[in-house]
This record gives C-alpha cells, sequence and structure tokens, in this order.
C-alpha cells in the first residue's frame, strides 16, 4: 500500500504514535520556568513521582533540553546499573532502582540533581542534608493540559498548510475520566481509533466525541 | 515567530521513486522580513513511524543556500537527491515507513523553520540479513552438540547462580520438547517439512512439502498449511518496554480432512501459494519487524499436534518485473468514457445508495446493470476483506477504492489478470468495470474491474 492514509487529515503519520526521545523533549507541556531555580541549586534535589505513563520521563527529557549539558541516566529493569558520575546538574530516570548504598553515594555526591521516580526518595533525600522539591506528575494534570498534550503531537505531524484535527476540551474531559492522568494509555487508545478511522477512510475525531 | 515560510515542491509528487532514483524540485522560500539564513539545508531521509519506536535513515543531504533574504521576497532554490534504496514505503496498521524530503532553515536567534514534503518509494531487492538461515525443518545440530558442554561448563565455573536457575530453564525445555515433538511423534513419526525458495518476491510462488509414515493407527482432525505475515514492533524501553503484533494476513490451506491416518502408511503433501504482488515485504529495524512464514500443523484429537514454522523473506518485486507491469498498466488504462456514461454512472451509482435499504430493489437495480461495463477513473487505496455481499469465485484481490469526482466510495475486486503492482500506487486509475452490489456495513458500492 503506497498511498499514506493519513495525508486526508492534512497530517504525514498518526500523530499518537511513539516518538523519538527529541522529539518527545520537543513536544512536552512542561512550565520549565518554575524548576528553574532548582537547576543551579548545589543543594537541591527535584523530584518527580508518579506511575508508569504520568510523564516523569517526558519532564525529565525536556528539563535536559534546556540543561544540554545535564547527562541523561536511565537505569534499567534488569542487567547492571550504569555508572553515575559526581558531574552535575545529572537527571535520573527509574531512580527508585538506586540500591540503598548506591542512592546514599549519589546523595553525597550533592545536587543539582533531578529524578524521576516510582517511589518517593523525600527521606533518603533530606537524610543526606539535601533539599527536595517533589512534583506528583498525576496531581498537577489537568484536562487543559490533556487537551494542549494531544493537540500538540496532532500539530508535530501536519503535513502542510491548512487546518489539521483538533481533540476539543469536552473530549478532552471524556478522555482523562475514561483513563484518568495515564497520558500513554490515552494515546495508546487514540492511536487505536485513529488507525481505524483513517483504515476506514472516516472523519476524525468521531463526530460524538467532539 | 517563525521569520520566513519554506515549502518543498516534488517534480511528479505522486509519482512513486524507484530504489536509488533521484528526487528533484524546489525549496520555495518567502520571507516575513529582511533575515540572515546560516543555512537553508534539505535532507532526504526515511522514518519509520506507528506503534513502536522509530528507526530513522538520512540519504543525502545538501546546503542550498546562505547568506540574506529580504522581506517579501520569493525565492525557489533547486534540489536534486539521491532516495535510499531500501526500505519501500509501507503504511500498515503498526508499523509505517515512508519517505520524506526535509528543508531547513537555520536562523541566527532563532527557532530553526522546517517543512518536510513525503514522497514513496518502491524498492527493487531487500538487504541479504533479511535472509532466514533455513527452510527446511532442522532437527539436531551437530556443532550444537559440541559447543553446549563448553558452555555449560564456562557458566557453571563462573556464575554459581546459573546451578540455581539450570534446573528451572531445563525443566522448561524438556517440557516444550516433550509436548511440542516428543509426543506428536509417537504417532506422526518422523515428520519432513520444507518449504522453497527461502526468499522470494512478489507474485513468485512458494512451494512446500510434507511428508511422514505415522508410527501407528490415530485419528486427526485435519492437516493444515497456514501462510502468515505479521507486523510486530516494540515501543518505550526498560520497564516500559512493550512488544505490539498485528496480523497482516493468513491463508489457510486445508491439506487433509479429519479422518484416520494409517500406520506405516507414507503421507505426502505438496502445496504451493502465490505471494500477492500488494503484501508487504519482508521488513527489519531495530525495534519494528514484517514477518513472513508458513506453519505445517497435524491436528491430532487429545493430544499435542505437531506444529512447525519455516521462516522465509519476500522481497519486493525486482526491476524487471515492474517495468513489465507498468507496461501492462498502460494498457489497462485506456478508455473511452463520454459525458453521457459520465451522467449515466453517476445515477447507477445514486440508484444503488438508495436502494441501499430495500433490498428487493437494490437487487432490481443490480441485475439491471450488472453486465454493463463503465469507465471509471478511482483512487485505489488498498487490499481489503471481500464484502459478505460477494459471490465471486474467480482468482483476484479486493481493493478499497474512490471516486473523488462523485464522492462515492467504492471496493472493488480486481481479477488476477488486472493485478499489478502499479494499481495500489496513482490517484486517478483509470479502467472498466462493472457495478454488482453494495457492501451494507460499510455503505461502499461493489465493482467488478473488467
Amino acid at each position: 500500500m503506497l498511498k499514506s492514509p493519513f495525508h486526508r487529515y492534512n497530517l504525514f503519520r498518526n500523530p499518537f504514535g511513539e516518538l523519538s526521545r527529541e522529539e518527545r523533549a520537543e513536544l512536552a507541556v512542561v512550565e520549565l520556568s518554575r524548576w528553574q531555580p532548582h537547576f543551579q541549586d548545589d543543594q537541591s534535589v527535584l523530584q518527580f513521582l508518579g506511575h508508569c505513563g504520568h510523564g516523569k520521563t517526558t519532564h525529565l527529557l525536556a528539563i535536559q533540553r534546556v540543561l544540554p549539558n545535564a547527562e541523561y541516566i536511565y537505569l534499567p529493569e534488569d542487567g547492571p546499573l550504569p555508572a553515575i558520575s559526581n558531574r552535575r546538574p545529572v537527571i535520573i530516570d527509574e531512580a527508585q532502582r538506586l540500591s540503598f548504598w548506591k542512592l546514599r553515594r549519589v546523595l553525597k555526591a550533592g545536587g543539582p540533581l533531578i529524578v524521576g521516580t516510582h517511589v518517593d526518595l523525600s527521606k533518603a533525600i533530606r537524610q543526606a542534608g539535601l533539599n527536595v522539591v517533589t512534583f506528583n506528575v498525576a496531581a498537577d494534570s489537568s484536562s487543559e493540559q490533556l487537551q494542549e498534550i494531544l493537540n500538540r503531537r496532532i500539530a508535530a505531524s501536519r503535513l502542510g498548510n491548512g487546518t489539521v484535527p483538533r481533540i476539543s476540551a469536552e473530549n478532552a474531559v471524556r478522555l482523562r475520566m475514561a483513563f484518568g492522568s495515564d497520558v500513554r494509555a490515552i494515546e495508546h487508545s487514540l492511536y487505536e481509533q485513529f488507525q481505524q478511522y483513517a483504515r476506514e477512510l472516516r472523519p476524525w475525531p468521531p463526530a460524538d466525541s467532539q | 515567530m517563525a521569520t520566513c515560510r519554506l515549502t518543498v515542491e516534488i517534480d511528479e509528487p505522486s509519482r512513486p521513486r524507484i530504489a536509488g532514483e533521484p528526487i528533484t524540485g524546489f525549496v520555495v522560500v518567502q520571507s516575513d522580513k529582511d533575515a540572515r539564513c546560516k543555512g537553508l539545508v534539505v535532507t532526504c531521509y526515511w522514518s519509520t513511524h506507528g506503534r513502536g519506536n522509530t528507526a530513522r535513515g538520512d540519504v543525502e543531504t545538501a546546503t542550498l543556500f546562505d547568506g540574506e533574504w529580504q522581506q517579501g521576497k520569493e525565492y525557489r532554490y533547486p534540489f536534486k537527491l539521491a532516495t535510499a534504496t531500501w526500505p519501500p514505503t509501507y503504511y500498515g496498521n503498526m508499523i509505517n515507513v515512508s519517505h520524506y524530503v526535509q528543508a531547513q532553515a537555520q536562523m541566527p536567534w532563532a527557532k530553526d523553520t522546517k517543512t518536510l514534503q513525503e514522497f514513496s518509494l518502491i524498492a527493487t531487492d531487500s538487504p541479504p540479513d533479511l535472509a532466514p538461515t533455513s527452510n527446511v525443518l532442522v532437527t539436531r545440530s551437530g556443532i550444537g552438540w559440541i559447543f553446549a558442554p563448553i558452555l555449560l561448563l564456562i557458566l557453571l565455573l563462573f556464575i554459581p547462580f546459573v546451578l540455581f536457575l539450570l534446573p528451572i530453564f531445563g525443566i522448561i525445555a524438556a517440557s516444550y520438547w516433550i509436548i511440542r515433538v516428543l509426543i506428536p511423534s509417537q504417532i506422526t513419526g518422523k515428520v519432513e517439512f520444507k518449504t522453497e525458495p527461502a526468499a522470494l518476491s512478489q507474485g513468485q510462488t512458494l512451494t512446500g512439502s510434507c511428508e511422514f509414515t505415522p508410527k501407528r493407527a490415530s485419528t486427526i482432525n485435519g492437516i493444515t498449511w497456514t501462510v502468515k505475515c505479521n507486523e510486530k514492533c516494540v515501543s518505550g524501553s526498560g520497564s516500559n518496554r512493550s512488544t505490539h503484533t498485528h496480523e497482516v494476513l493468513t491463508k489457510v490451506q486445508p491439506l487433509a480432512e479429519a479422518g484416520v491416518l494409517e500406520a506405516g502408511k507414507l503421507q505426502k503433501f505438496e502445496f504451493s501459494y502465490v505471494i500477492p504482488t500488494t503484501v508487504p515485504p519482508s521488513l527489519k529495524f531495530t525495534d519494528n519487524e514484517i514477518s513472513w512464514s508458513s506453519e505445517f500443523r497435524i491436528d491430532i484429537p487429545k493430544w499435542p499436534d505437531w506444529i512447525k514454522e519455516i521462516p522465509f523473506v519476500v522481497k519486493p518485486a525486482s526491476k524487471a518485473d515492474l517495468s513489465k507491469h507498468e507496461s501492462g498498466a498502460l494498457s489497462a488504462a485506456t478508455t473511452d468514457a463520454t459525458p453521457e456514461d459520465d451522467q449515466w454512472l453517476t445515477e447507477v451509482y445514486q440508484q444503488v445508495v438508495q436502494s441501499a435499504k430495500n433490498p428487493d430493489r437494490l437487487k432490481n437495480v443490480i441485475e439491471a446493470v450488472q453486465t454493463q461495463v463503465f469507465a471509471i477513473s478511482v483512487d485505489i487505496q488498498g487490499e481489503v476483506e471481500e464484502p459478505l455481499e460477494s459471490d465471486i469465485d474467480e482468482d483476484g484481490i479486493w481493493v478499497s477504492a474512490m471516486d473523488s469526482v462523485r464522492n462515492v466510495r467504492l471496493v472493488a475486486f480486481v481479477p488476477q489478470s488486472l493485478v499489478w503492482e502499479g494499481m495500489l500506487w496513482t490517484n486517478g486509475w483509470q479502467g472498466n468495470a462493472n457495478v454488482i452490489g453494495f457492501e451494507d456495513d460499510t455503505g461502499r458500492i461493489i465493482l467488478k474491474l473488467c
């Protein structure tokens, strides 16, 4: 099949597919200015807390974009953990996977340190004599923010001049009611829906979700 | 705020490029104010997109300009870039491959402005690393038996942890072998199953054979040979990593009905399958894959089935095949429609749609027109399933199509003799067709190309 099913929507791809790391950071809906003071503070740890799919990694990637000298370290679930140097600032994703001793060593080197974690590490951070600012990614989300996240994705998939589909405020509210603040689950659901509508040559978004 | 507007204009934008064929066109720049451009860079690249992690390959990059742009002026910069030889353009469900020309204006102290234009690419061969290792059922490997104890020794010496895990892995492997190989072979005896060739092009025939002599008499529910094509992709990384699969094609060929296998009597089956010209070739990227395989299954009641799957590679049609199909396409596209014919076709479409809710009336309308030949011009949009309403019993494929002039959605049967590689490439395909029905659940008119 050589004819793009997406062009009829003035898009060059399904907007809810997987993005590259760079593009994910570029499209992040993150208010970075509020974190700016912590990026220079060598006594500060910025902690992004939340479950899978709620936006921790997106926050970290967006911060890395404005801190090009900061190293981004992802701690895998299996296999050996990568070495964490004493260079600062450093961004550590999935920081709950640090062992007690490794976490102590990382905190001993001080800040600025930015971590994404499923488990609250504030107690250990304070015990190390550092200040901690915790940001619960799920608690801070809203349907307006969700609408912007989804519409940015659509805009980034624009093919040419002219209009592209949009997620309405009502649709964003409905999606939030169905999936909560799990943005990944929302994107997966919209991916399947968009794919089906494109295959069937139907207008998207469906009339009943606008 | 962007200071300039970029547009990429590709020459003959709807014509697919054949692997490596240069692509030409213009980058058009309109500047809102006097501006300095550090570099107007144009890149030809391919990218995967969809459910899996993306892959990208840059083919050629050129800097077309650097200097000053004046407010209100339009500038046109010609470009000529090489295209990739691989992968071909593909739009699937989980995996897509697109080729683009991207223009990017690098502006000092401002965000770069960029735009892209997509084009289709047809590959004429596959990279060698897609080739499967074997197309014959492998029962055992002598080399493996030599290296296995050495590997085991190393593991035992260096990883004491293995001592704990090894029995668990051993039990799992042994259980699998007992259920999948040992128990079924108590009935089937030694089964020799092979397919050839290991790699073939779209339009070519995959053949296979299987023979076995049952050790003892047994009833079977049937024997089948299935050709499968699947999309498989991986999204995320680490603990967020998940695998998604989608079935692109599954063709089951029954080889034997339910019955009794006699002990000691040789069972021999030969089978073949023509790879359609419209299916995707095998593709392989780090996190995205389209794989082909064929599976032979002896369905034994109340007993583990004998199953073996052999992968094979589907390559794109060769350059020689493409030119043959292209010349065929030209001769098939000749039509002579008068304005009266056009009007009559519009009326027939309207009659069919208006009769959709009245089966008797629809039947009358179809009977009245189904032998008439209409000259049509449609956009063909890909292969689809056969509509339930169809009773065509011929070799061929079903495609989804659109009559853009009349804004009518169609589903059309294309007899095998009319199927050629180029038929899904272009908008405005022209040819002849009969109107033969209406697909109720999708609201599409059913045509048969002729």
